[in-house]
């Protein structure tokens, strides 16, 4: 039986329990699980989707926002607990990469570690020191937002929608910009790091110092495109084949 | 007198209560693009998102002549909760007069 802390944390793509391996996708600052819904079409079918229910938005609207990135990632910890028999592969997209990340070293340090971490778009921790806030007023995070997806306008011209979505929008990105990284303990499995040719949020070299945090292997793949690449109107499907072959990898190697 | 007022108002319930969810389940149908497994499915679970769901609000609206708050329809993620919500404004008269 699953837990009901679990289900609160997870939202799975696919419902099945007996999936040796799990991919559990991390959203970005403002962001919600169902962004990677689909996902699971463009992966193996013998490995679990789920993705992470931050709180403060949609099936969670009234849950309180955590007062950290840290304190989110001991959350998210927690809940993966009932998880620890299968393999978990973490990837996380932007403020999900950190958090991912955080989640890892966690599960490490409970002697569950994860199969593999895989970062996209998002400076490794020990370049957080120093590097530009966002966080302002509620005008300046979505000029922001915008800045990253215009076609997000829109939606903020809304009034209904700023209502349902600036409160987590806002939490996160003070939570993102409260994180302040540094030199973390090292994990011991592999990492994989995504970058895109045209972010203006990360480069391809920043992203290449994602190899530090780990004395596993680390691999960069550099994909077309702006921050949000990995969008099905993007480069999912590229991704999602990438993302294959680093499932087929450890499977192999763990089993 | 009274009593047809009474028995009329012990039957009214339950007949608005599954004309409501027929009207939300439509809109459901509508703002998803789907139908959906049943009445107890969280609306995100089923596919939809904030955008969606504001989508699913204007169409709740329309065919309800309620005003409802977005807010609200997000603590009532199903179909069911949401026919109970616009039972509740209906009832309490703070719907379209407003």
């Amino acid at each position: 039986m699953r837990n009901p802390v679990e289900e609160r944390w997870l939202r799975r793509f696919r419902d099945d329990d007996e999936y040796e391996t799990n991919l559990v996708c991390f959203p970005h600052a403002g962001a919600v699980a169902g962004f990677y819904r689909t996902w699971p079409a463009g992966l193996p079918s013998d490995i679990g989707v789920m993705a992470v229910r931050y709180p403060g938005r949609e099936d969670r609207f009234d849950d309180p926002f955590p007062p950290a990135l840290e304190a989110l990632a001991d959350d998210i910890a927690e809940a993966l607990g009932e998880l620890k028999e299968q393999r978990l592969v973490l990837f996380g997209h932007c403020m999900g990469a950190s958090v991912a990340h955080e989640v890892a070293l966690r599960l490490q340090e409970q002697g569950r570690p994860p199969a593999a971490l895989c970062v996209s778009a998002r400076l490794p921790p020990q370049a957080m020191a120093g590097r530009r806030m966002v966080a302002g007023t509620d005008d300046e995070i979505i000029a922001h937002v915008v800045s990253l997806e215009a076609g997000r306008a829109t939606a903020f011209e809304n009034p209904v929608m700023r209502e349902i979505a600036l409160p987590a929008i806002r939490a996160d990105y003070r939570l993102s910009d409260g994180y302040s990284g540094g030199e973390r303990p090292a994990l011991h499995c592999p990492v994989y790091g995504y970058a895109s040719d045209g972010d203006s949020e990360v480069s391809p070299e920043q992203m290449r110092d994602w190899a530090d945090v780990t004395d596993g292997d680390f691999r960069l793949r550099v994909l077309p495109g702006g921050h949000f690449y990995l969008k099905p109107e993007g480069e999912e499907a590229t991704l999602l084949a990438d993302l294959t072959d680093v499932l087929d990898s450890v499977t192999s190697a763990n089993s | 007198m009274a009593d047809s007022i009474s028995s009329a108002q012990a039957e009214e319930p339950v007949q608005d209560q599954s004309a409501l969810i027929r009207l939300v389940r439509s809109a459901w149908h509508d703002a998803l693009g789907y139908d959906t497994f049943d009445d107890d499915t969280s609306f995100f679970d089923a596919g939809g998102d904030s955008f969606v769901l504001i989508s699913l609000i204007e169409k709740i609206t329309k065919s309800s002549g309620l005003t409802i708050k977005a807010v609200d329809v997000l603590r009532a993620p199903t179909i069911r909760r949401q026919a109970a919500l616009l039972g509740q404004l209906k009832g309490d008269g703070s719907g379209a007069g407003q």
